[in-house]
């Protein structure tokens, strides 16, 4: 059993019956081989109990509920049904609304994001181009966190050094004194910097939630297209 | 009435968006925990969670049922994990924790029944631990990280991964026996230091 490695992990982790449990229990009053590994791995599984996740704050913030329906489902069903032939002959004519109004009836998970257009009574906010993809975001958010993190370096590397320079200079000399006075200046202007920082990532925050809504809009309307295409057929 | 995960995935489905906020209020943490533990980073872990919930609302039709939700939520997260890894071609970073000098943890530990001494061992515990984690090969490492901290059973671990059971099992007695050679290593060093110390002062 000493090679019989599932055994033991089965043992460690309780997930074998009672008999297999049973027959572990019996080897390991033999064994001291075994019962050494399985207190070892006993005692890892302790010490993995004090990795910590640091609090945080809720990072999803909830969905506002759907938006009242739409003019299409205010109007008669003859209505509707025309205006789905409409959809459908634009769709013949090469429109890519419908062919992506098909594609996501087929794979609600499919990744590209539709590049449809808003009606004029519900336009989306003109911060937020369209065509803006969750790629895109993350693409400036990776440049931005980049320069921001290149700016906070140098700065520290800077007070770092000014630092280094007063303390070999030590006891009370003209020259600390300054130093110590462009260290302050380092530091307030290390803490403008943060505030940028934060200004920066409480837009990313709201550009992000934005551009959440502005999706799941686009998905249910390609959703809704997709229905009436299929009342249509 | 609390609702089953099932339950609240069929109303998310047909359009009731509190039911998928109620899903959300349910598996943040655990998907934060294991995205934290697998990059490292808490701004990264967030940009993960984010992404996570927002691709599972939009897959959520596609979602049939065959695993748990839990399960493929952390599908998700470990794909879109390692999407971010290989993006930066990166191994997992190992974040110092805040707050290891003495008088912050003083300042900042609120738990009475733990002293300031216990707190700090727990800390660096917790940063060794975390050293040695991202140490190992991603898939050992990420059969621990879901058996461990999400109580995943050994064919869950094998379903999400798409590999045989014995693969599992092998992966985490590998991992946990590499894990318990380098913490005992950091014990055994710990433990000289230590006596080093008490010696020279005496």
């Amino acid at each position: 059993m000493c090679d019989e490695r599932d055994r033991l992990i089965e043992f460690v982790y309780d997930e074998c019956d009672a008999g297999e449990r049973k027959l572990v229990e019996t080897h390991l009053e033999s064994c001291p081989e075994c019962r050494r590994e399985i207190a070892g791995l006993k005692r890892v599984r302790q010490d993995l109990l004090a990795w910590d996740v640091p609090s945080h704050e809720p990072v999803w913030r909830p969905l506002a509920q759907t938006a009242p329906p739409a003019w299409w489902q205010q109007v008669p069903a003859w209505a509707m049904a025309a205006a789905a032939g409409v959809m459908l002959i634009a769709g013949a004519a090469g429109g890519a609304v419908t062919t992506f109004a098909a594609r996501a009836a087929a794979d609600p998970a499919a990744e590209p994001m539709p590049q449809a257009s808003a009606t004029p009574e519900q336009a989306l906010p003109a911060a937020v181009p369209v065509g803006l993809t969750a790629e895109d975001l993350s693409a400036a958010e990776r440049r931005w966190l980049a320069r921001m993190r290149a700016e906070f370096g140098a700065v520290d590397q800077r007070i770092r050094l000014v630092s280094a320079q007063a303390v070999s200079h030590g006891g009370v000399d003209p020259a600390v004194t300054t130093l110590v006075q462009q260290v302050n200046e380092l530091r307030t202007m290390s803490e403008d910097q943060l505030k940028l920082f934060l200004e920066f990532h409480n837009e990313r925050e709201s550009i992000r939630q934005r551009d959440n809504q502005r999706f799941l809009e686009l998905e249910r309307r390609i959703a809704d297209l997709a229905s009436m295409i299929q009342v249509a057929r | 009435m609390t609702l089953t995960d099932e339950e609240l995935v069929a109303r998310a489905t047909a359009g009731d968006t509190e039911s998928f906020n109620q899903l959300v209020v349910r598996w943040e943490r655990p998907i934060y925990a294991l995205a934290y533990r697998t990059l490292g980073r808490e701004e990264d872990a967030r940009d993960v969670v984010q992404e996570a919930f927002l691709r599972a609302y939009r897959g959520l039709r596609g979602f049939k049922g065959e695993a748990k939700f839990s399960s493929w939520l952390y599908r998700i997260t470990l794909n879109l994990c390692r999407d971010a890894m290989r993006r930066e071609r990166r191994a997992p970073l190992v974040q110092v924790p805040e707050g290891t000098d003495p008088m912050e943890l003083a300042d900042s530990h609120v738990a009475p029944t733990e002293s300031v001494e216990d707190l700090v061992a727990r800390r660096e515990m917790s940063a060794a631990v975390s050293r040695a984690m991202a140490e190992l090969p991603e898939e050992q490492r990420t059969a621990i990280l879901l058996k461990e901290y999400h109580g995943l059973t050994f064919q869950e671990i094998a379903d999400m991964l798409g590999c045989p059971l014995s693969t599992v099992k092998t992966r985490l007695y590998q991992g946990l026996s590499v894990l318990r050679r380098r913490l005992e290593r950091r014990q055994a060093e710990e433990a000289s230091l230590r006596r080093a110390t008490w010696e020279s002062s005496t």
